[in-house]
């Protein structure tokens, strides 16, 4: 499988709408939204079922 | 007083009110804490600069001293210590710095050395004092570098503003700590709303008063009004969306030394910043 990585230092240039746009043209089967601190993929790429969510643990010392 | 800028999402427009709050204060200090990518220097142009290289203390190990008792390892909180092979050692990246090790070895096997991992630009534009944190490339945080930069504020009564980096994480909460006030710059789309409720709820967890900015607004975005109408968040101004901004913008110009409009807007701004701060 091939994987393509979209990414510009400034913000706002637009990562997400490129992203997006590809991922519609490509019908591709799967994405992954890394800009944890500010996420906004789910919001274009036609997300439309609930998403199962988890939660990421790391571990933590006592 | 103290105003940090933040937003979200990236492109907003922090480094644009930023700038234009600083030069609009006159004596007034601008500190770039987006220290992963700093722009406001571009636009600020500042001259007579001094550098100052940044450090984080790094655990060093002396290998003869150490009897692999792994205490260090146990109290790492961040994993940054492993025993592998009788042989210690040190992971830099995820390294906090704490100096914690080096207390609890009890042989002295650990010292600590300094590893370079960015640096604090200190400048001026005309009255403006201009201050740029700079993350080295490929270093995991720059909380060390926007505690340089933020040091070097003086206690007085002129307005400092701080640049704050995009997103809602340790970096942003380094950088609105010792904010009197917070402007949130929002930009009125679907996704400038998703991100301005994270640092919405950021600013309300830190308990720092906030009021909101508009940018590019291009008619009314009902979504982001509404929010901020049923929280009591005050919306300061809306910068309108238009080409000639974009355009001074683009050449890094400053837009209230280039637009009447803008001048009158940010003075307006400051005004009204400067009234909820003394509340």
């Amino acid at each position: 499988m091939k994987k393509l990585l979209i990414l510009s230092g400034k913000g706002g240039t637009g990562k997400t709408t490129t992203a997006a746009a590809f991922i519609d043209f490509s019908k591709t089967k799967g994405f992954a939204d890394c800009d944890v601190d500010a996420p906004n993929l789910h919001l274009v790429a036609g997300v439309k079922t609930d998403p199962k969510k988890g939660v990421f643990m790391v571990r933590k010392k006592l | 007083m103290k105003v940090a800028v933040l937003s979200g999402k990236g492109g907003t427009g922090k480094t644009f009110v930023s700038v234009n709050l600083a030069v609009t204060a006159k004596e007034s200090i601008y500190i770039d804490c987006d220290v992963e990518e700093p722009n406001g220097r571009l636009f600020l142009k500042p001259k007579n600069i001094k550098k100052e290289e940044v450090f984080t203390l790094l655990p060093q190990f002396l290998g003869e001293k150490c009897i692999g008792c792994r205490k260090c390892v146990d109290f790492c909180r961040f994993n940054a210590l492993g025993f592998i092979k009788n042989i210690p050692l040190v992971f830099s990246e995820v390294c906090h710095s704490c100096g914690g090790c080096a207390i609890v070895c009890p042989s002295g096997a650990i010292s600590e050395t300094k590893r370079p991992i960015g640096v604090v630009e200190d400048g001026f534009y005309k009255s403006v004092r201009v201050i740029t944190g700079e993350l080295n490339v490929g270093e995991t945080s720059g909380v060390p570098v926007i505690r340089t930069a933020l040091d070097r504020t003086p206690i007085n009564e002129n307005i400092t503003v701080i640049d704050c980096p995009p997103g809602s994480a340790c970096t942003v909460m380094e950088s609105v700590e010792i904010a009197d006030y917070c402007v949130l710059v929002a930009e009125a789309t679907a996704f400038g709303l998703h991100n301005f409720q994270m640092v919405y709820e950021l600013v309300s967890l830190l308990q720092k008063p906030c009021g909101v900015v508009i940018n590019k607004a291009d008619g009314s975005y009902s979504h982001l009004e509404s929010f901020c109408k049923e929280r009591n968040i005050p919306v300061f101004c809306r910068i309108p969306y238009k080409e000639n901004l974009a355009q001074i913008g683009a050449k890094a110009g400053i837009a209230v030394e280039e637009d009447g409009e803008m001048k009158e807007q940010f003075s307006e701004l400051l005004g009204k910043i400067k009234r909820e701060v003394e509340k």
